[in-house]
């Protein structure tokens, strides 16, 4: 996926992108950082056709994001958005089974394709023995996974998650995380996303993105963009980098000196 | 298995108040009688039945189908469970412009349907537009609902006060007695209800995706504007044709959806279907009670759901105060 000089913006002032010019690699995990309203939202909107910028393009296999047919672009890419929501009464696997419908005709019942998809899907996010749980019955974190679950069952080659791990433990945190690198390593899932914490965008990903008031500040690998000196540019905190054999690199903030 | 006891339950009580509306009343005749007089058209009595009740009951049963699934359509389009199309005005809307448009062209009275869809239309645009801030919030879509719902009340009953001639011709889109009824009625009904109720389910699984929010649909490819559009045009379509034939009716598209999503789930697939034979059994109960409790005096069946709905509508509010924002 390609970006050019890709400028957006609401009526209202605050979220807007200006120029950006990126490219996301197959096969890689990307993920977006930067400061709470600098655009990285709205990035992921305009490379999944929820924001249409007014000017540049977003090219996605050779072809401008906006030409596509939302059909079709949900049979390439599939969303996991930040909050979600759904009836009380839906069970896990009626709501996966929503991720079927970019592939189905409006009114014909689903083929072993679609419960291969389906199945394959559950399986993954480890949801099989709850299918016919309802949602409202379970944990946030678990929750998160049902979403995942059904953008899978879309099986396309590429997925974006807008704050994954925003709102949920520790725990279920890392859980997804590990969960979105085995979709990306076993899978070969090309993961666009955007995560708030900084050790997390290091830890797990392949590329870093990093947006500024609606501008793309740097992009690269983690060890080249997340330096004491940027961290000081983009989010005005000083930091100290360390590194070592069991962790790998993470970056400790210090003060906002 | 729960649904299948409720489509059940409904359809038998549906053909038993059926019945017993048929029988019963100012002429009473018993059911052998009745069929055996409408078949071979040796019984006067019959023959009032006919021309007089089935009518009547054919047109309670429609309307009350077509402003319950109406009302479901709505609330999917509009995701807010508190929109009826009586509520927010689209069924006044519908009644002011038919009226309007009846008493300057008196002649073109078959067109009521058309100019009460247009009416309805122009109702639905003004709560939309004016209760949209990046969003629809239920509480503030409700609160321009009522505000539209009083101006078009109010601009229709100003025609009762005219004291002419058209008055008592086109009164029904305002007060809604299903006295007088004919087969006429329920040809017109009968014609645009039937469009309306098909094509409600050929949307369906739209109205599924619209319960999931926007971007989500979006994302599983679903053109969430050209969605919204159909489906409030046959929502509208449904709700004003209701109202130019049976009158006014408040709340039905209220509480039907919501009494069927507790009994049957939120699933579209069975909440439509269920949702219009409740209504009809609901208009038709309420209709029949309506004209033998204080026989021969009539209470309409818009004044009953009035009086159930308005303590309904509280008992909604008090409940989902917080996902309602209120």
């Amino acid at each position: 996926m390609e970006l050019n000089r890709v400028t957006f913006a609401y009526k209202e002032k605050s979220h807007t992108l200006h120029e950006v010019t990126a490219s996301i690699e197959q096969g890689k995990i990307t993920t977006i950082i930067g400061p709470n309203g600098s655009g990285k939202s709205t990035l992921l909107g305009v490379l999944s056709r929820h924001c249409l910028p007014q000017s540049g393009e977003a090219v996605l296999d050779g072809k401008a994001i906006p030409a596509y047919k939302p059909r079709e672009l949900a049979r390439k890419l599939a969303v996991v958005h930040q909050q979600n929501e759904a009836p009380s009464d839906i069970t896990v696997e009626k709501l996966v089974t929503f991720g079927r419908l970019p592939h189905r005709k409006m009114w014909t019942p689903g083929g072993e394709e679609d419960d291969a998809a389906i199945e394959w899907a559950l399986e993954l996010t480890g949801l099989s023995g709850r299918r016919k749980q309802r949602l409202t019955e379970m944990s946030g974190g678990e929750r998160q996974r049902v979403w995942i679950a059904m953008a899978l069952a879309q099986r396309t080659p590429i997925l974006f998650l807008d704050e994954p791990t925003t709102f949920l433990d520790m725990f279920y945190q890392y859980e997804l995380l590990e969960l979105i690198r085995r979709l990306n390593v076993e899978h070969g899932l090309t993961i666009v996303m955007v995560l708030h914490d900084l050790n997390q965008a290091i830890r797990y990903s392949d590329r870093l993105l990093v947006m500024k008031e609606g501008k793309l500040l740097l992009q690269g690998p983690p060890e080249f963009v997340v330096t004491e000196h940027t961290m000081k540019e983009i989010y005005g905190i000083e930091v100290a980098i360390r590194s070592d054999e069991r962790t790998g690199m993470y970056m400790v903030p210090i003060g906002v000196k | 298995m729960r649904k299948t006891i409720s489509f059940a339950v409904i359809l038998l009580l549906l053909l038993g108040v059926t019945f017993w509306s048929m029988t019963t009343g100012s002429i009473k005749v018993g059911f052998i009688e009745l069929i055996d007089g409408l078949l071979n058209g040796n019984n006067e009595e019959a023959a009032v039945v006919r021309d007089l009740r089935l009518p009547r009951i054919m047109v309670s049963m429609l309307s009350g189908a077509a402003l319950a699934v109406s009302g479901a359509l709505l609330q999917a389009v509009m995701r807010n469970p508190l929109a009826d199309a009586g509520v927010i005005g689209i069924s006044s809307g519908a009644g002011f412009v038919s009226v309007l448009m009846v008493t300057i062209f008196p002649a073109m009275f078959f067109w009521m349907p058309i100019f009460s869809i247009a009416g309805g239309v122009l109702a639905f645009l003004l709560v939309y537009s004016l209760s949209w801030k990046s969003g629809l919030n239920p509480m503030r879509t409700l609160l321009v609902g009522v505000a539209i719902n009083a101006t078009f009340t109010g601009l229709g009953q100003s025609f009762n006060y005219r004291g002419s001639y058209a008055v008592t011709s086109v009164n029904q889109a305002i007060s809604s007695i299903f006295t007088m009824k004919t087969w006429t009625d329920v040809q017109v009904l009968g014609l645009y209800g039937s469009i309306g109720l098909l094509l409600s389910l050929l949307v369906i699984p739209w109205c599924n995706m619209l319960s999931l929010q926007d971007k989500t649909a979006g994302s599983l490819g679903l053109n969430v504007a050209r969605a919204r559009i159909v489906i409030s045009i046959i929502a509208v379509l449904l709700a004003s044709v209701a109202t130019a034939v049976g009158g006014l009716i408040l709340f039905v598209g209220l509480l039907i959806p919501h009494i069927s999503r507790l009994l049957i789930g939120s699933d579209h697939k069975a909440l439509i279907p269920f949702s219009a034979l409740a209504g009809a059994l609901l208009i038709l109960s309420a209709d029949t009670i309506g004209r033998t409790v204080l026989a021969p005096t009539e209470i309409p069946a818009s004044i009953i759901m009035t009086v159930i709905g308005g303590p309904f509508l509280v008992f909604m509010l008090r409940k989902g105060g917080r996902e309602f924002g209120a």
